[in-house]
C-alpha cells in the first residue's frame, strides 16, 4: 500500500520497498517509536554511523482529512540523548503521500564529511542522490530558491541550513510552506537538523508526481461520509477559534497578563510592554493571517509577515517563537522578533532553543537585557560560525553551563517552550516526564480553568500526553483539539480507509504503546527516573503573578 | 428519569446516554461552545477515548472545560 525509501549514505545504495506490513497501522510518532526500537541501538552516537533518521507521514496523510498531511521526523536526539519525534506542516507530507511514500529512512554516514547530497524524488517516483557540495554553507532560503530553479517551481523541499551542517545541537529541519513555497515551517525540536547533517544530506526535493497516488480506500462511501463530517466539524470549531482568527500569537492575551509567558529568562516578571504583543497589535503587524501551512487546512493558524518594503520576511510566525525570542529576552517589538524568526529559519535553528539560549546569555551578562542589536550580533556569530557562534549553536543547556549560569530553563538538555512551569504545573510535569524532553507538544495542560491541584495536574498531564501521542501519529495537533471529541468518527474513517474495525479506545492503546516504546528506548539509552527534573529555580523562586513555585515533588516526577 | 448537574446547571433526561451524546446535545442547545473537552464525572477525569462508552447515571455531576492546545 505504501512505499518506504531506504538510503544508505555509506555506499549510497537506494532501496524502494513496500512498507513493512507490521507498520500498516502506524504513522508519524507511533511509527517512529516502533521503527527506532526495531532498528536503532539506543546507546548509539546520534551523529554516528549506527544512528538512523526517518521521515514519515501521519496515519491519515493523503486522505483529504483536513490538517492530516503532517510530516514526522524521528531519530535519537543529540540534544536530549533520547528518542525524538518532531513534526512539521508545510508541503512535504502531501508530497510524500502523492508519491505513495509513507517513510524515508537514511542510514549510516558518508566516509567523507564534505560529501553532501540532495535526495531527489523525481516526478516518475525514481530516487537519486544529487551532488550538493556546491550548496555547503548555503542557508535554507537560498537553497530552496536554487532547488526551485533546478527542479521546478513547485517542488517541495526539506532542508537544513548551516546549523545542521555544522552539527549544532540546536538545529532544525525546515520545510517549504504551502502557498509561499518558502522554508518557514520547522521540525525544530531535538536538534534533528544535525542528524541529517551528519548523514551528509543537505535536503530532500520532491517533484510533483506524474500520476498522483491515491489511497486504496476499503469502503469509499463510508470514507467520504466520515471525512465530510470531520472536516465540517473543523470548519465549525474554527469559526470561534482564536488560532484561526488571529493565530497562535493570541495565546499572549491570556498568558501575558497571567505571567505564564517566559520573561527575563523565566523570572516571570510582568512588563507593561506585554501590551505591545497582544492580539490587536499582532493583527496590526501581520501582513496576512488565516494562512494554511498545508493544502486543505481548515484551521489556518499560520501567517505571512512582510518587511517594510512589502517583501516576504517570514511565515509561520508562532507564539513559541514570539515568547522565547521576545519577552524571554525582554524584547517586546514584533518587527525585531520577526527578523529573528527569519534568521532562525534560514540558518536552520529552533526558535525556542535559540530564544532560550539568548535569555541565558543575557542572564550571564554576555549581552544586555532587551538589546535587540546585541542579540542580532549573537545571531550573526552563529551564522558566521565563530567560536562564540559555535558555542551558541549548542543550545541553552550547554551555553548556560559554559557561563556557569544557575538558572537554565531546560529539561533533559532541551529548552522549555513558552509556558512557565510554575504557571501551569501540569505542563511542567509533562516537561519533566515526557520521553521528548521539555516540549509542550508532548502534552500541554494550560487553560484558563486549569486546576492548581497537584494530583489533578498530574492526571491531566498524563491524559494530554496520550492525546498528543495520538495527534502526533495522525494529524496536526490543532485539528486534534476538535477531533478529540469525535474519536468515534476518526476510528470510523480509519476503518473505512484500512478495512479495519478499530474502536475509539484503540487510539488510547496506540498512545500507550507509543509512549511505552519511547520510554523503553530512552531507558536503554541511559535515561533514569532521577533525570525527570525541573530546574531548582522554579522550585525556589515564586512566580511573581501568583506567588506559586513548581511544587510537584521530585518523588512524583520519578514515579 | 435521570437527573444530572452539568457545569452547574441541572438537567433531567428520560434515559441514559453516552457522555459523547450528552456533549453533542449540550452543544446543540448552546450550553457548551465546542465538542472537545476535558470532562470530569463526579470529580473523575474521563478521557476522550472513553466518552463513547461511558454513560451518564442519575445524580452525576459533570464538568467540562476546553481541551488545551499549545501555540
Ligand atoms: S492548523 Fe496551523 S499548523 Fe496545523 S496544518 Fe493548519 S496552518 Fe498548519
Amino acid at each position: 500500500m505504501f512505499k518506504a525509501i531506504r538510503i544508505d549514505r555509506n555506499n549510497n545504495k537506494i532501496e524502494i520497498e513496500e512498507s513493512n506490513l507490521q507498520y500498516k497501522s502506524l504513522g508519524g510518532r507511533s511509527l517512529i517509536a516502533q521503527f527506532l526500537n526495531d532498528e536503532v541501538i539506543p546507546a548509539c552516537d546520534p551523529l554516528g554511523a549506527a544512528s538512523k533518521i526517518i521521515f514519515c507521514t501521519s496515519l491519515f496523510a493523503g486522505s483529504g482529512l483536513a490538517c492530516a498531511n503532517r510530516l514526522s521526523v524521528g531519530a535519537k536526539s543529540p540534544l536530549t540523548g533520547g528518542i525524538k519525534e518532531s513534526n512539521v506542516g508545510g508541503t512535504a507530507a502531501a508530497a510524500f503521500a502523492s508519491h505513495g511514500i509513507r517513510s524515508l529512512i537514511i542510514e549510516d554516514i558518508p566516509e567523507n564529511k564534505e560529501d553532501f547530497v540532495t535526495i531527489l524524488i523525481k516526478s516518475d517516483g525514481s530516487v537519486y542522490l544529487e551532488d550538493a557540495t556546491n550548496f555547503i554553507g548555503i542557508n535554507n532560503y537560498e537553497y530552496v530558491e536554487n532547488m526551485q530553479k533546478i527542479y521546478g517551481d513547485n517542488v517541495s523541499v526539506i532542508s537544513i541550513g548551516v546549523a545542521g551542517e555544522r552539527l549544532y545541537k540546536n538545529s532544525s529541519i525546515q520545510v517549504t510552506e504551502f502557498g509561499t513555497n518558502y522554508p518557514c515551517r520547522a521540525a525544530g525540536r531535538g536538534g534533528l537538523g544535525s542528524v541529517l547533517g551528519s548523514k551528509g544530506v543537505k535536503g530532500i526535493v520532491i517533484q510533483k508526481p506524474d500520476k498522483k497516488n491515491s489511497l486504496d480506500i476499503s469502503d469509499k462511501e463510508k470514507f467520504l461520509i466520515q471525512r465530510k463530517e470531520l472536516n465540517q466539524l473543523l470548519i465549525e470549531s474554527s469559526e470561534s477559534n482564536p488560532f484561526s482568527n488571529v493565530g497562535t500569537a493570541s495565546t499572549i492575551d491570556f498568558v501575558g497578563p497571567a505571567g505564564i509567558i517566559p520573561t527575563h529568562n523565566f523570572t516571570g516578571t510582568i512588563s507593561k510592554e506585554i501590551e505591545n504583543l497582544k492580539s490587536d497589535k499582532f493583527m496590526a503587524f501581520v501582513s496576512k493571517n488565516k494562512q494554511p501551512c498545508q493544502a486543505g487546512c481548515l484551521v489556518k493558524c499560520s501567517n505571512i509577515i512582510n518587511d517594510k518594503n512589502g517583501n516576504f520576511l517570514t511565515g509561520g510566525f508562532e507564539y513559541e517563537t514570539i515568547a522565547l525570542c521576545g519577552p524571554n529576552c525582554d524584547i517586546y517589538d514584533y518587527e525585531s522578533i520577526a527578523y529573528m524568526d527569519r534568521m532562525c529559519d534560514d540558518l536552520g535553528l529552533d526558535t525556542i532553543e535559540t530564544g532560550a539560549t539568548m535569555g541565558v546569555c543575557m542572564e550571564a551578562g554576555i549581552i544586555p537585557w532587551g538589546d535587540v542589536n546585541a542579540t542580532m550580533k549573537l545571531y550573526q556569530h552563529i551564522a558566521d560560525g565563530t567560536e562564540l557562534g559555535n558555542l551558541l549553536g549548542q543550545g541553552a543547556d550547554r551555553v548556560g553551563k559554559h557561563y556557569c549560569v544557575e538558572r537554565i530553563p531546560t529539561c533533559k538538555g532541551q529548552a522549555m517552550p513558552g509556558y512557565d512551569p510554575r504557571g501551569t504545573i501540569g505542563t511542567g510535569y509533562t516537561y519533566a516526564t515526557t520521553p521528548m524532553g521539555a516540549d509542550h507538544t508532548a502534552g500541554i495542560t494550560l487553560g484558563e480553568e486549569e486546576s492548581n491541584n497537584v494530583e489533578d495536574a498530574i492526571e491531566h498531564s498524563k491524559m494530554m500526553q496520550e492525546i498528543f501521542a495520538v495527534a502526533d501519529s495522525t494529524m496536526c495537533m490543532m485539528a486534534m483539539a476538535t477531533f478529540a471529541g469525535h474519536l468515534d468518527k476518526l476510528a470510523s474513517l480509519y476503518n473505512a480507509i484500512y478495512g479495519d474495525t478499530i474502536l475509539p479506545q484503540d487510539f488510547l492503546e496506540l498512545a500507550k504503546k507509543t509512549i511505552h516504546l519511547e520510554n523503553e528506548f530512552n531507558r536503554k539509552a541511559g535515561w533514569k527516573p532521577t533525570d525527570n527534573i525541573i530546574p531548582d529555580f522554579f522550585r525556589n523562586e515564586p512566580l511573581p503573578s501568583t506567588g506559586r513555585t513548581f511544587d510537584i515533588s521530585q518523588q512524583l516526577l520519578e514515579k | 428519569m435521570i437527573s444530572i448537574n452539568f457545569n452547574g446547571l441541572n438537567f433531567m433526561f428520560n434515559q441514559s446516554m453516552t457522555i459523547s451524546n450528552l456533549i453533542s446535545l449540550m452543544k446543540i442547545n448552546g450550553f457548551v461552545e465546542n465538542s472537545s473537552h476535558l470532562i470530569k464525572v463526579n470529580g473523575k477525569l474521563i478521557t476522550p477515548f472513553s466518552i463513547h462508552q461511558t454513560t451518564i447515571s442519575d445524580g452525576d455531576v459533570i464538568t467540562t472545560k476546553p481541551l488545551p492546545v499549545g501555540g
